[in-house]
């Protein structure tokens, strides 16, 4: 309805703006007509100085641009996303937890592994049973690569009333960080293919273009971006639509309030998943990439993403942790362990620890190679908060 | 690289930019040349080697042409024009006709008996090829008519073929009309400027607003058209009419105004066709670069209106039945091309008979009416064979109206009233009436190339999500 009033409005304003009346009209065998003819050598003399006509429609574009920031908010066209979705249900359960003096909210981000793995619910109960007045906020989304996860967090941020805020300043904040070789490598994975959110391109938001620059400075040289340059295109181009509001209003009419959804998403066992054997306790170390030179260097840029992450709660976070997943891949398994040795300072839970792996070595635990099933993802979390119970007071007390 | 795609939007300022930065003529054409390569090969590289052979091909035959005209070797000049329209006859047969005719075979073997395995290799139609081919014939037959008396250096002839606004789906320009254009080095005017963004922003906004939010309505019902009501059908029908109007004037205006952002200039490919109040109008204003391009290298030579009234009736259906096959290798536009052609036939040969060419200016207001009312519902009746998947789906959509069915198999679908009727109409009456005014001097060119910005970002607004791919495309 909108788009049938709107569109013929737009035509009936580009032919009244008349510059095809104005103009010759060509006939397919090179003749043009007499009349329009004439009125172009009448207005030969005046013809429009074109470097006026450009600076109009840069002022033009510019003040669109400016404009559509204020009044098109981005975020608005992706009602209908599962990361708006997981947004409204982490701010109903933030409003739905009573405050406490001396509360913790504990905010975890993270891509699937987080998703299927980690039952922010169940860690939760099972951290207040052991006294901590603690409440979970678990932002994960299924594929979702870093600046998605970075706009989030935004979006939960940006969701948040005044007196959330002071909720927030008033707790000890803590943010919890998923650790993952692939994710941790790769500032662009699934930039431009994510499965499971295929309309979430609100990340492409330019404010988050000087962010994302840094992170792609600090992590590839130039050859590395030559051969990424399909996935940059693909980047300026979306960067570029979200700027111009491109396809706003038909996104915004189709998104629905988001319904609320649990950033935990318990899957069962995949029955194409079938391996020879149980999951390995351990795998031999891999000696070209653990060697301390390909895992620094590919993983530089994570401190300033962290960074990036934190900056969103306005200096609120108190402190970090960080958290793996297992896996039955022997590269994550070494990156893990790596992680673990050097960031000796870091709270970090190896969920690719030999007690944890011993516990999840049955396949009917998986849902995946790469993700835990129901059964395994109940396993995991209640390792996590063992862990969490006993390293908790003196991290971020 | 589709004009509505997001790497177009790259593509085209950067390729303006070194175009117009280029101080010399010749450096800009080789420039562009070189980007429209790059243009079709985004495509599918591969076929830039059938690209070159069909530049190198049209190039050896004009200048061979002029060689034996010099020479006063008719006959030889005429072999050669022979060569050439055949070499590009069967590259086009070859690419695009080759599976409809072996699927064909393979079945009517199977009629009477005869077993024959299909090739296993299914031959992939080049993106274009019935628009490039045709310009190589243009210039060389003009060559050989003597429209084209000057030797065409291979870059022009390249550049006549491969413009990228044009290489893809038209309009079919003129080697008379666009080689001209070449000669000279193009300035950079404000009246182009403003005229060729006017262009765009209604080409986008005919493709990305009115037909790409009208296709997904009429792709659901022509999917099974068996499943749905006589009503949903006749209005999936209408759709289909509105939505290739939008659809191919759309990627007309956006090719003629880049085109024009070059400098260089394409003739009209439509004229408010839907306003036709006869078949013959129709056509007139419908597609115009590829109807008059029939009319003159087709029709006039079989013998046009020259050789009796029988044979002006066989001619036009003939010419037009090519023009259906043009379209694609499929019975449906083989039907289509004929039926417009019988009921052009019936229509000439009704005036013929009465002795009296009708015209717009001498019919009454009745007529005229009448006349509208009888063509335009015989379009939108032809365009059901163009649109649907099979010759057994066009007879279900056309039984389907015609018996009025009531009863629907298939889950509900809401029709897009203001969307089928609301741009169509304002479209054929309004902007008709404001494109037909004389020129008048544009005041304050600036504050109106604004404003058409300010449309072309609101376009953008309200634009369909996703990529669609232009009909004519596939042609």
């Amino acid at each position: 309805m909108t788009v049938g009033i709107l569109g013929t409005f737009l035509l009936l304003v580009v032919a009244l703006l008349g510059g095809w009346s104005r103009s010759t009209r060509l006939t397919v065998d090179g003749s043009t007509e007499s009349s329009t003819e004439l009125a172009r050598t009448q207005l030969a003399a005046e013809d429009p100085a074109h470097a006026k006509m450009l600076v109009a429609g840069l002022v033009v574009l510019l003040v669109w641009m400016v404009g559509a920031h204020f009044w098109l908010p981005l975020p608005l066209a992706f009602l209908n996303t599962t990361s708006a979705q997981v947004t409204a249900f982490c701010v109903e359960h933030l409003h739905q937890s009573r405050p406490v003096p001396g509360e913790y909210i504990l905010i975890i981000e993270g891509s699937s592994v987080t998703t299927r793995g980690v039952d922010g619910a169940a860690l939760e109960r099972s951290l207040r049973s052991a006294g901590i007045p603690v409440t979970v906020i678990q932002l994960s989304l299924s594929g979702a690569n870093h600046l998605e996860r970075l706009q989030l967090l935004q979006n939960f941020a940006d969701s948040l009333s005044s007196s959330d805020w002071k909720r927030l300043r008033k707790s000890r904040l803590i943010l919890g960080h998923e650790v993952q070789a692939l994710y941790d490598r790769d500032p662009l994975l699934n930039y431009g293919n994510n499965p499971f959110t295929p309309t979430t391109l609100a990340y492409s938001n330019p404010d988050n273009l000087p962010t994302l620059l840094n992170w792609i400075t600090g992590r590839y040289d130039l050859r590395e971006l030559w051969n990424r340059r399909s996935e940059l295109q693909l980047i300026a181009t979306q960067f570029l639509y979200n700027a111009l509001r491109i396809s706003y209003l038909q996104l915004w009419d189709t998104a629905n309030r988001a319904a609320p959804c649990a950033g935990f998403q318990p899957h069962p066992k995949r029955a194409d998943f079938q391996p020879a054997g149980l999951l390995p306790i351990d795998f031999p170390p891999d000696p070209i990439l653990s060697g301390r030179q390909a895992y620094p260097r590919v993983t530089r840029w994570n401190a300033v993403r962290d960074a990036a992450f934190r900056s969103i709660f306005k200096g609120a976070v108190r402190s970090e942790l960080f958290f793996s997943l297992p896996g039955w891949l022997a590269y994550e398994f070494n990156y893990d362990n790596w992680w673990s040795h050097a960031h000796p300072d870091q709270l970090f839970f190896n969920g690719n620890g030999s007690q944890i792996r011993s516990r999840l070595r049955e396949p009917g635990l998986w849902n995946d190679p790469g993700h835990l099933a129901d059964s395994g993802a109940e396993i995991y979390t209640e390792e996590f908060a063992q862990f969490l119970r006993q390293n908790w007071p003196a991290q971020s007390g | 690289m589709l004009f509505n795609s997001a790497s177009f939007l790259l593509f085209l300022p950067v390729v303006l930019a070194g175009y117009w930065l280029w101080p010399g003529n010749f450096g800009r054409k080789l420039f562009l040349v070189i980007a429209s390569c790059f243009f079709y090969a985004a495509w599918d590289w591969r076929f830039l080697g059938l690209l070159g052979f069909v530049v190198l091909t049209t190039f050896a035959a004009s200048w061979l042409i002029l060689d034996c005209k010099e020479r006063a070797a008719r006959v030889q000049s005429l072999v050669v024009l022979w060569i050439c329209i055949g070499l590009q006859l069967t590259v086009l047969a070859f690419f695009k006709y080759f599976n409809f005719f072996e699927d064909n075979l393979v079945a009517l073997l199977s009629t009477i008996g005869l077993k024959s395995a299909a090739s296993i290799a299914r031959i992939l139609l080049p993106i274009g090829i019935s628009f490039y081919t045709f310009h190589a014939i243009t210039l060389a037959v003009d060559t050989y008519r003597g429209k084209v008396n000057t030797r065409v250096s291979l870059l022009d002839v390249a550049l006549y073929i491969a413009f990228f606004p044009q290489l893809v789906a038209g309009p079919i320009v003129r080697a008379t009309v666009f080689l001209p254009q070449l000669a000279t080095k193009r300035q950079f005017a404000g009246e182009d400027l403003f005229v060729a963004t006017q262009a765009i922003v209604t080409g986008f906004l005919y493709k990305v607003v009115f037909s790409d939010s009208i296709a997904p309505f009429v792709d659901k019902i022509f999917e099974r058209p068996a499943d749905y009501t006589g009503l949903l059908l006749l209005a999936a029908t209408f759709g289909f009419y509105c939505q290739i109007y939008f659809d191919f004037n759309g990627y007309s205006m956006i090719a003629i105004g880049v085109s024009r952002l070059f400098g260089y200039k394409l003739p009209d490919n439509f004229n408010f066709p839907y306003a036709a109040t006869s078949l013959g109008s129709f056509w007139r204003r419908w597609h115009i670069s590829l109807s008059s391009w029939l009319r003159d290298y087709l029709y006039i030579p079989l013998g046009g209106n020259r050789l009796g009234v029988s044979k002006q009736m066989r001619n036009l259906v003939i010419t037009m039945l090519l023009g259906g096959i043009w379209h694609g290798a499929s019975w449906n536009f083989i039907i289509w091309g004929a039926a417009h052609g019988t009921v052009l036939a019936i229509e000439r040969f009704s005036q013929i008979y009465r002795g009296k060419i009708l015209t717009e200016e001498n019919r009454s207001i009745t007529s005229l009416i009448l006349g509208w009312l009888v063509t335009q519902t015989i379009v939108l009746i032809l365009w059901i064979p163009f649109r649907a998947k099979t010759l057994a789906d066009s007879l279900a959509v056309i039984s389907g109206i015609f018996t009025w069915r009531t009863m629907m198999a298939g889950a509900p679908v809401a029709i897009p009233i203001t969307l089928l009727i609301l741009p169509i109409f304002c479209d054929t009456v309004f902007v008709r009436l404001l494109r037909s005014q004389p020129g008048k001097p544009l005041r304050r060119p600036e504050l109106r190339f604004g404003l058409l910005i300010l449309c072309a970002l609101a376009v953008g607004l309200v634009a369909k999500t996703g990529l669609r791919s232009f009909i004519y495309f596939q042609f």
